[in-house]
């Protein structure tokens, strides 16, 4: 049995718990075991991306210190793994020190799919449900991660699950962190944009793994479209192994 | 020309609502990058191509100082007159005195990004020299007297077997920031663009709010990463955040810069409020978010306590199982979003109960 060890997005944790809970439930489908250090926080990210560096470096070198030590660590965030993998470099180039312990710990982070995927060399998980569902490529995950062909496999071999083609599905959904707040004219035409997409796709479901993108698609589908839904991958998967993960509020 | 940058948000949001440049968006990018896949589709190895393009751009770059030299001296070799020009006003002075020494009362000119970033046409007109725009786009918006919306489209007319050879050939050479921008190696990487605008048609942003937006000569993710490298951050705070990061034009430029990460290393020079690029400075307000965030997430039994008070504060405003605004929260979010209301308990706080269930 393989441990893993889970880097939980602040969102995640505070705010969508329930892909947390799906993410062990896959692990443990596969035969590892999640371990959880509840001395973990924030990765940074959006400090970084905000320009506060400074404040981003102290909780890096809280992550590092936290998650070193682990053989394998797994998040379902695009986002975020891209932080710690390969934004954590540019943060420490002034700082050998730290740079060599991020440079130690990137190859050891992984995206879910990607994990299960690449690593555990896993395609079907052997589920089941009934729905049509489309995939948006979130932008972290697609063009910083490469990470498309592996959360697509996954979908497919589901059974009883048809991928639909969606048209813009690597055009970005416009979250951006504080962008959505502080261009919010943009970020919105940008969200409709994508929710149209969706919605002339003929999919029940609009499928992707980044929580930041989900928040942000699915904030648009309750305010404009009560009842349509976006759904991370691992709660999607989770659903089709028959454990159902409950949407806690 | 005319320096709107510091308007950003302004003319972004006059362009969403503009029914003209919404229609000639749709078209526009996804007609463009059609036909670029199918150039690149002529390549016998497009990925090879594309890497061996960044290389000779990223040596170009590299050695520029001593290109430049030797152009000089080879263009001088071949007749041809060369002006160092410092700024825009040496260049359009040199240019302007040249035509008044010729006598001359009208010039022709090829579409060109530099000349607009000079203002050339403007200070040819203000020394009585009236200038044609032998490129079709651009004689179009030299009448409707705009900057141009995309910098690459349209071609002048060309015929070769008609080209007699100047008299004289005068090569102006314009430094105007890049020297500046040369000593900073991060910043140096935005010089290897080499104009093509390829960016342009894969950024989301651009591809809602056109090129006004953007302010100076250059538009989209190539002006965000070049027009503070030339003009400083003191104009440009929403340029160089007006960007989610999607990547997109780091992976089709084909000279090999990095957008993302020159965006972020503006976004830090300007919150550090960095001299020699003119940062402002972050408010006190963003300040104080980040530096909470980064004393409460190095200590988790603060951040839980941090994780207790956003609940509480968000979940005042709930209805239901969703949130549709807050009076004092983020009000561009809440334009046209809702949120989650916050759960009773954070992983954290359900981990006992999921561990025993799971492992």
């Amino acid at each position: 049995m393989k441990r893993v060890s889970l880097f939980i997005p602040c969102l995640v944790d505070m705010v969508l718990p329930h892909i947390g809970e799906s993410t062990v439930t896959l692990l443990r489908h596969l035969d590892c075991e999640s371990t959880y250090h509840s001395e973990q926080t924030c990765c940074g990210l959006m400090s970084f991306n905000s320009g506060f560096r400074k404040e981003a470096r102290r909780l890096a070198r809280h992550f590092i210190r936290v998650f070193e030590n682990d053989e394998w660590i797994v998040s379902p965030s695009g986002s975020c793994v891209n932080m710690v993998k390969n934004r954590y470099l540019e943060l420490f180039e002034d700082d050998p020190v730290w740079f060599a312990r991020a440079q130690g710990l990137a190859p050891r982070v992984y995206e879910l799919s990607q994990f299960i995927v690449d690593h555990l060399g896993v395609e079907d998980l052997g589920g089941t449900r009934h729905a049509k569902v489309a995939y948006h490529e979130s932008c972290s995950t697609l063009n910083a991660l490469g990470v498309s062909a592996q959360p697509k496999a996954l979908i497919r071999s589901v059974r009883g699950t048809e991928l639909v083609e969606l048209t813009g599905a690597d055009i970005c959904c416009g979250f951006g962190g504080t962008f959505a707040n502080s261009f919010a004219d943009v970020s919105t035409a940008l969200v409709r944009q994508k929710a149209e997409y969706f919605l002339a796709s003929g999919a029940d479901l609009l499928v992707m793994c980044d929580p930041g993108c989900l928040l942000n698609i699915q904030g648009y589908l309750d305010r404009h479209h009560p009842g349509r839904r976006a759904v991370h991958l691992a709660d999607y998967l989770a659903g089709s192994i028959g454990e159902k993960t409950q949407v806690a509020t | 020309m005319n320096i709107t940058t510091e308007r950003f948000k302004e003319t972004a949001r006059q362009e969403l609502a503009n029914a003209h440049t919404q229609k000639f968006l749709q078209i526009l990018p996804l007609r463009l990058a059609a036909r670029r896949d199918s150039a690149y589709q002529s390549f016998p190895d497009p990925e090879a191509a594309h890497r061996y393009g960044q290389t000779i751009r990223d040596e170009a770059i590299q050695r520029l100082p001593e290109l430049l030299q030797i152009f000089e001296t080879n263009a001088i070799a071949n007749g041809a007159r060369v002006f160092w020009a410092e700024d825009s006003r040496a260049a359009n002075g040199y240019i302007a005195e040249l035509a008044k020494r010729e006598g001359v009362s009208y010039v022709t000119k090829g579409k060109s990004m530099v000349t607009e970033e000079l203002g050339l046409n403007e200070a040819l007109a203000q020394a009585g020299i009236e200038t044609w725009e032998t490129d079709l786009g651009e004689f179009i918006t030299q009448l409707l007297q705009r900057p141009p919306f995309h910098i690459s489209l349209d071609s002048g007319p060309k015929r070769s077997d008609e080209i007699d050879g100047p008299e004289e050939l005068h090569i102006v050479i314009l430094d105007n920031g890049r020297s500046a921008a040369y000593q900073d190696p991060k910043t140096r990487e935005a010089l290897r663009c080499i104009r093509c605008g390829a960016c342009l048609n894969a950024c989301p942003v651009y591809g809602k709010v056109g090129g006004y937006p953007y302010g100076w000569a250059y538009s989209g993710p190539m002006g965000q990463v070049l027009t503070p490298a030339l003009q400083g951050l003191g104009n440009t705070g929403d340029l160089i955040r007006a960007c989610t990061l999607c990547h997109r034009c780091k992976i089709i430029c084909p000279a090999g810069i990095d957008h993302p990460s020159l965006l972020l290393y503006y976004r830090y020079k300007d919150v550090v409020g960095d001299r020699a690029l003119g940062g402002n400075g972050a408010g006190w307000r963003e300040r104080f978010v980040h530096t909470l965030l980064s004393v409460a997430g190095s200590d988790h039994r603060l951040w839980r306590l941090f994780a207790k008070v956003a609940r509480l504060a968000a979940n005042r405003f709930r209805s239901g199982d969703r949130i549709h605004s807050m009076p004092n929260g983020p009000q561009g979010w809440f334009s046209s979003r809702d949120l989650p209301a916050l759960p009773a308990k954070t992983l954290r706080e359900r981990w006992a109960q999921i561990d025993q269930k799971r492992n």
